[in-house]
């Protein structure tokens, strides 16, 4: 009786096992799939369309590698993360825009370039694909996205969608290019300007900067959100610190990532010369704070808030073609002395979004205040 | 005289056996017609004829013009949606009715236990090691029999086998795994492992497709067999083990079995749902209060009622707010305050 008691129990536990083997095989080959899929429809459509001089798709490569067939013709946007609202916006189709994120509707710049961003739909939670049906129920001809899993989600309910990457200058650039490509051939050209823009601001600075040995460098802390949160290495915050002369020292100490916080003692021993703040409220509380008003960037008055218009230019978006320029004027103050930001911020701000700027406006954009 | 006892005795029993099997049975009915009725409720606009048109043209082969994207919010989005709500729910349910049923102890559940968070460590390390969704299963499933492990040992090691102790044993345990996922969080890539992993914590079905339903379902099923085939075993451990050896039981391969299916049930859950309290507690309380403790009608009704929490829970997360809302703060919000009525009401002392 006994015996057969655990012979039972070991063919249940075989068939456990089984089960989730099973499993396995059945997910490992339906995972990798939804690329791989797509990638072969788009290449039989492609194949089996009718012969005409214009095509109606074609294929674009994302950030990630997947192959995704989209049509020419955009006639509607969205993306799940706010960078790629401005990007959009930057390259002349605000207007295809059909969904947002709570961050660009707030933003008055922005409001001001597309006032009905204020009443679009915000149905992605957290950078995350969202309430799909919603987005169904919106469906964008595209959908730009982050990461593999966003993206596969979207795929799996039938939506267009492309990953993209804007963590480095170089991806950045990809994604400028791409978000320009899926547009459509205007954008596309709009796209290629900015970039060669960038190009030039970059080279500029390169230039000046390039020779300055690391000892001389003014060490540079980037403040995001709050006093000790910050980007270190593998992020665009060190690439355009270093481009502007400076040293970003939380990389320099060993921060990698975005986003990361450090302790407020670490900030006390780094001690930097220079404070960029991404937000204005962040500057007031390095000033009131007991603690950390003993920074000697704070006494030497050295803390900045970055100038912020349609999207605030120290990170990932098209503003980010200015950032390397100002923070230059800020960290080498000598070599960029011929440098007139107010000048260079009506001129890119007239040529890349149309937008012609009193002097108080530009202002309002180097110098961010609290509200 | 004493014959006629006998008839009123098992006439009672026959009674009783009759309407639990009415309740359980009713209680499928109940979850088949909810999960059929959410397939009707969504942000996309879709007309309830519509929708059971589109549901039966495979089988009666109508040949009306869907558009793909109709047809991609009924099999795509609803119906595997509502699929996963009810092996969640129903999953999570069960294995806290058999936790508490085997444990003899009313609070445990996968959540309190640890279990939860043990299979969410194993996930979330597989993402780290960029394995593949089986590979995800597989060491979530391993993570969760980690964390039961070591909340049952902690109690043996103390030579405590109280209530308080098992679930201060779980305190422990989750203390210590939820940790490790802030670790995993440290470790990982921010642009592409880290929503991921943050996404298993919050429990959230929004990023649900057919695949990963049918990834987790065999292994799910299987279990959920397992568990309603053994379900009178339970009665007999939750006796206490000198009864239970009486009685002819192999103690420890039918503990052990069944604790290697419940957790089997909570970690495929994990993986298509990340971390969804309160359920595998307050489910089972409440099934008790309406079925009484016999663990052979319990089982099975918690499984039921369970699905149908889920199903109405998920239903309004993914249709009051255009926005998604994570499952847990509906859950937490909803559980927490039930927990607290049911403990009013049957004046619980543990």
């Amino acid at each position: 009786m006994k015996k057969n008691h655990s012979a039972t129990s070991i063919i249940i536990i075989v068939c456990l096992i089984a089960a989730m083997l099973t499993a396995c095989s059945s997910n490992s080959s339906t995972s990798p799939s939804s690329s791989e899929d797509q990638a072969a429809k788009s290449g039989t459509t492609s194949e089996s369309g009718e012969i005409s001089s214009e095509p109606d798709t074609h294929i674009v490569t994302d950030a990630l590698g997947n192959k995704v067939e989209l049509p020419v013709n955009i006639e509607s946007i969205a993306a799940t993360y706010p960078a790629i609202d401005a990007i959009v916006l930057m390259l002349g189709s605000g207007d295809k825009l059909v969904a947002t994120t709570g961050y660009n509707s707030t933003n008055e710049w922005f409001i001001r370039m597309l006032p009905k961003i204020t009443s679009l739909p915000q149905p992605f939670t957290d950078l995350k694909s969202g309430n799909l049906e919603e987005v169904m129920s919106i469906s964008p001809d595209v959908i730009i996205t982050s990461g593999q899993s966003n993206l596969d989600t979207f795929h799996s309910a039938g939506l267009p969608a492309v990953a993209t990457i804007t963590t480095s200058i170089a991806d950045l650039k990809y994604t400028v290019q791409l978000v320009g490509d899926i547009l459509g051939d205007e954008a596309s050209a709009k796209a290629d300007k900015l970039l060669k823009y960038y190009d030039e601001v970059i080279e500029l600075c390169k230039s000046r900067t390039d020779d300055i040995a690391t000892e001389d460098r003014p060490t540079v802390f980037y403040a995001a959100g709050s006093m000790i949160t910050t980007e270190g290495s593998g992020s665009i915050v060190k690439e355009w610190i270093e481009l502007a002369g400076g040293v970003n020292v939380a990389a320099e100490n060993g921060v990698d990532g975005m986003f990361i916080d450090v302790t407020q003692e670490e900030l006390l021993e780094w001690d930097p010369d220079i404070i960029i703040c991404r937000d204005a409220a962040t500057k007031d509380e390095y000033y009131n704070d007991p603690t950390m008003s003993s920074l000697s960037a704070v006494q030497n008055d050295k803390v900045y808030v970055n100038p912020k218009s349609v999207f605030v230019w120290c990170v990932r978006s098209a503003d980010e073609a200015l950032q390397p320029l100002w923070a230059a004027t800020i960290i080498q103050p000598e070599l960029f002395s011929d440098i007139d930001m107010v000048e260079k911020t009506r001129v890119f701000h007239n040529e890349f979004y149309g937008m012609d700027l009193s002097d108080d406006e530009v202002n309002a954009i180097l110098f961010p205040t609290a509200e | 005289m004493k014959t006629n006892l006998d008839t009123v005795f098992s006439k009672k029993i026959a009674h009783s056996m009759r309407k639990g099997k009415l309740i359980v049975g009713w209680s499928v009915l109940l979850t088949v017609l909810t999960g059929f009725c959410c397939l009707f409720i969504g942000r996309y606009t879709l007309s309830p004829m519509d929708t059971i048109k589109i549901l039966f043209s495979p089988f009666i082969g109508t040949t009306e013009n869907w558009s793909v994207m109709m047809r991609n919010v009924v099999f795509r989005v609803r119906l595997p949606r509502i699929c996963a709500n009810i092996l969640v729910g129903g999953g999570l349910a069960l294995s806290g009715s058999i936790y508490q049923g085997i444990f003899k102890n009313p609070l445990v559940a996968p959540d309190l236990l640890g279990i939860s968070a043990g299979a969410c460590v194993g996930a979330a390390t597989a993402i780290l090691l960029s394995l593949s969704s089986a590979g995800v299963q597989i060491l979530a499933l391993l993570g969760g029999l980690i964390a039961v492990f070591l909340a049952l040992v902690i109690p043996k090691l103390l030579k405590n086998d109280s209530t308080l102790m098992l679930v201060l044993s779980g305190v422990i345990v989750s203390g210590l795994l939820n940790a490790v996922i802030g670790i995993l969080k440290y470790i990982a890539d921010t642009d592409t492992q880290l929503p991921e992993i943050v996404y298993w914590q919050m429990g959230s079905l929004a990023g649900i497709t057919p695949e990963k339903v049918t990834s987790v379902f065999p292994a799910m099923l299987i279990s959920i067999i397992i568990l309603f085939l053994m379900r009178w075993r339970v009665n007999i451990l939750s006796l206490g083990d000198a009864e239970a050896l009486t009685l002819g039981i192999n103690l420890k391969v039918t503990r052990t079995i069944m604790i290697v299916a419940a957790t089997l049930l909570t970690g495929c859950s994990v993986c298509i749902s990340g971390i969804v309290g309160w359920v595998g507690l307050i489910i089972p309380h409440l099934t008790r209060l309406i079925i009484g403790q016999d663990n052979i009608k319990l089982i099975p009704l918690s499984f039921f009622i369970g699905a149908i929490f889920m199903l109405c829970v998920d239903t309004v997360a993914r249709t009051i707010i255009s926005s998604e809302i994570p499952l847990s703060i509906l859950t937490g919000v909803i559980g927490a305050p039930l927990f607290f009525w049911l403990l009013m009401k049957t004046h619980a002392k543990f």
